[in-house]
C-alpha cells in the first residue's frame, strides 16, 4: 500500500497532468465540461510535489483543506490522543458530516460558476 | 483532577471532573474504567467514586413484583449515519474520480459503527444504518472502479483538455 502510494506519488512528480493524457480522466468533465469537486486534485498533487502551494491551491482548494485536517490529527497524535478518539469526538453527533458534505456542494456549485470572484476555484 | 486508564491501557490525564463527566457521557469512559482522583493512592473503577453516582436521583427502588430497567436510553451511533450519508454521496459521485474518497471512507466508517455497536448494544443503536452505510460505499466503489475501467478503456474517444481530473 504505501509502495503504491510512493509509486504514484513518484509518476505525479514527474509527470506534469496537463501535458500527459494517460492520467484517468474525470468524467463528469469529460462529458460536460464541468468541474466536479475533485477535479484539479492529481494537478493539485503535482504542484504541491513542487511545493507550489498557490498553484496547488489554486488547482483543488478543498483538497488543500482536507489535507491540513490530516495534519491537525497528526498534531493531536504527537499531543497524545490518537485519531481514533478524535474522530470519534468530531463524529460522534452527524453535525461536522452534514457541514463538510455542505461545503463540497458549495465548492462543486462556486467553482463552476462564471464569475470573477470565484475564479480562483476554477482548476 | 483524575487520571484514566484507557481502553487501549494507556494512561490519560490528568483531566478534570467536568472533562470525565463529558467522556463518560460520550462512551469514552465507562463503569469499569480505572480512575485515579488527584492525591488519591489506588486506582479505583469509576463506578465505586460518589462523584459519579448521578447527581440528585436517589437509587430507584424497584415497586415490588416489578423488575426497574433503569438503562440508559440507547443513542444512535454517530459514525453510522455518517457513513450511511458518504455512501450515499459515493453512489453519486461514482461517475467522478471512481467516488473515492467517499466510498472508502463510508466503508471505514461504516465498518467502525458496527464493530461498536456490536461492542456496546445496550449504548448504541443504528445497525440498521451502519448496514445501510456499508452495502452503499461497496456498490459505490464497485460501480466507481467499472466507471474509471471502462474510461480507460475507451479513452481514446474523449478530449484531452489538460483539465480532466
Amino acid at each position: 500500500m504505501l509502495l503504491l502510494a510512493v509509486v504514484v506519488l513518484a509518476v505525479l512528480f514527474q509527470f506534469d497532468p496537463r501535458q500527459h493524457g494517460f492520467y484517468p480522466k474525470c468524467q463528469l468533465h469529460s462529458l460536460t465540461g464541468l468541474n466536479c469537486a475533485g477535479c484539479g486534485t492529481l494537478r493539485a498533487t503535482h504542484h504541491l510535489l513542487h511545493g507550489e502551494f498557490l498553484l496547488a491551491f489554486r488547482s483543488n482548494a478543498l483538497l488543500i483543506m482536507a489535507l491540513g485536517g490530516l495534519g491537525w490529527l497528526g498534531l493531536r497524535w504527537i499531543r497524545g490522543e490518537p485519531p481514533a478518539v478524535v474522530l470519534q469526538k468530531w463524529f460522534s453527533r452527524p453535525t461536522l458530516a452534514l457541514v463538510l458534505v455542505g461545503i463540497a456542494l458549495a465548492f462543486t456549485v462556486l467553482r463552476n460558476l462564471p464569475v470573477a470572484a470565484f475564479a480562483w476555484m476554477n482548476p | 483532577m483524575y487520571k484514566i486508564i484507557g481502553a487501549d491501557g494507556k494512561e490519560y490525564g490528568p483531566v478534570s471532573l467536568e472533562q470525565l463527566r463529558q467522556w463518560l457521557s460520550e462512551g469514552r469512559v465507562n463503569q469499569e474504567t480505572r480512575v485515579l482522583p488527584e492525591g488519591g493512592a489506588d486506582w479505583k473503577k469509576v463506578s465505586e467514586l460518589t462523584e459519579f453516582a448521578a447527581p440528585g436521583t436517589p437509587q430507584p427502588i424497584s415497586p415490588p413484583g416489578f423488575q426497574s430497567m433503569a438503562a440508559a436510553p440507547r443513542r444512535m451511533n454517530g459514525f453510522a449515519i455518517t457513513g450511511l450519508i458518504l455512501g450515499i454521496i459515493s453512489l453519486v459521485m461514482c461517475f467522478c474520480c471512481a467516488g473515492i474518497p467517499f466510498n472508502v471512507l463510508g466503508i471505514v466508517f461504516s465498518a467502525v459503527a458496527l464493530a461498536q455497536i456490536k461492542n456496546r448494544p445496550d449504548e448504541f443503536s443504528g445497525k440498521g444504518i451502519a448496514l445501510a452505510g456499508l452495502i452503499c460505499s461497496i456498490l459505490g466503489l464497485i460501480l466507481g472502479i467499472t466507471v474509471l475501467t471502462l474510461s480507460m478503456v475507451f479513452q481514446s474517444e474523449q478530449i484531452f483538455d489538460g483539465k480532466n481530473f
